[in-house]
């Protein structure tokens, strides 16, 4: 495996989902809301923790991050890439992520839910961190190669946490709501990403 | 002619009005068979912006903003395929005959 593809592949299904679950096992043992019986450590593995120990707080914290992640992924890629179809890509994930960041954050200040800074959402910002510098290491074909199989990867493991962790966890309607009505943008994106994916794959 | 919302007044007397829906990024339905003359209404119900924009480049509604609509008379018998330019693979297309 090549080096940019481990760490897209580290970061987006392995710190991602393991910060969530790490996350959710904290809280677990000071919240004790879970029936659950504590099983084995699932700690790298792809198993979201159960959700009834997020809060709303760490819920709202991750989505902003999670967005912020990808907005900032999308502007390294913008002013990068010279691939006509990555550019396109990366402009509509900055608008996207933006405009669901700012819904998240009207919605926050609406029902008085602020949001809590936690492990999950800490992990999400230093890896994204980690992975922007080591595209920005990376030209050309080898640049767009490795941000658009990034993104495939990053949809897939942030869908796998709306569904699993976020949308069962969220106790506020509103906010469940607004990951339901969340949920469809990341699989066309994700669908848009494979589509550009398999372009390149082509050329 | 291609017309945009408003402009009914250019559509015949017995025209009728279609509703496509935009919804969790699908065009619902996302095939539809009209008449000569009669309209088609897309209504975003997402939380993101979309767009009509007909593949042959016949029209193009630009951004259609969350809980916005926008309309287009269908004059031009035959099938044209429609997808929205921000999100690609939100696909639909209108039969005219």
């Amino acid at each position: 495996m090549s080096p940019i593809r481990r760490v897209t592949t580290l970061f987006a299904t392995l710190f991602l989902v393991a910060a969530v679950s790490s996350c959710a096992k904290k809280t677990e043992t000071t919240e004790n809301t879970s029936a659950t019986p504590a099983g084995p450590d699932t700690s790298t593995s792809a198993t979201p923790a159960p959700a009834t120990t997020m809060t709303d707080g760490n819920i709202a914290a991750i989505v902003v991050a999670a967005n912020d992640v990808d907005v900032k992924a999308g502007e390294l890629a913008k002013s990068t890439s010279k691939n006509s179809k990555v550019k396109a890509f990366a402009e509509q994930m900055i608008t996207d992520h933006t405009s669901v960041n700012k819904q998240a954050s009207d919605l926050a200040k609406r029902v008085n839910l602020t949001p809590e800074d936690n492990e999950a959402s800490k992990q999400l910002k230093s890896n994204g961190d980690a992975m922007r510098d080591t595209l920005k290491t990376r030209k050309g074909a080898e640049f767009d190669k490795a941000y658009i199989d990034n993104e495939v990867a990053y949809h897939e493991a942030v869908l796998s946490m709306i569904d699993n962790t976020l949308i069962p966890g969220a106790q506020n309607a509103d906010l469940k709501s607004l990951l339901q009505n969340v949920r469809p943008a990341f699989a066309a994106h994700l669908e848009h990403a494979k589509q550009v994916q398999q372009s390149l794959a082509t050329k | 002619m291609l017309l945009l919302s408003g402009c009914s007044a250019t559509a015949h007397p017995h025209a009728a009005l279609h509703q496509v829906r935009i919804a969790q990024f699908k065009f619902v339905p996302p095939a539809l068979q009209v008449a000569p003359g009669d309209t088609v209404e897309w209504s975003n119900q997402d939380i993101l912006p979309h767009t009509t924009t007909a593949t042959s480049g016949h029209w193009d509604s630009g951004s259609v903003a969350p809980g916005a609509t926008w309309r287009q008379v269908m004059t031009q018998r035959g099938v044209e395929s429609y997808a929205c330019r921000f999100h690609p693979t939100m696909l639909g297309s209108i039969e005219v005959r």
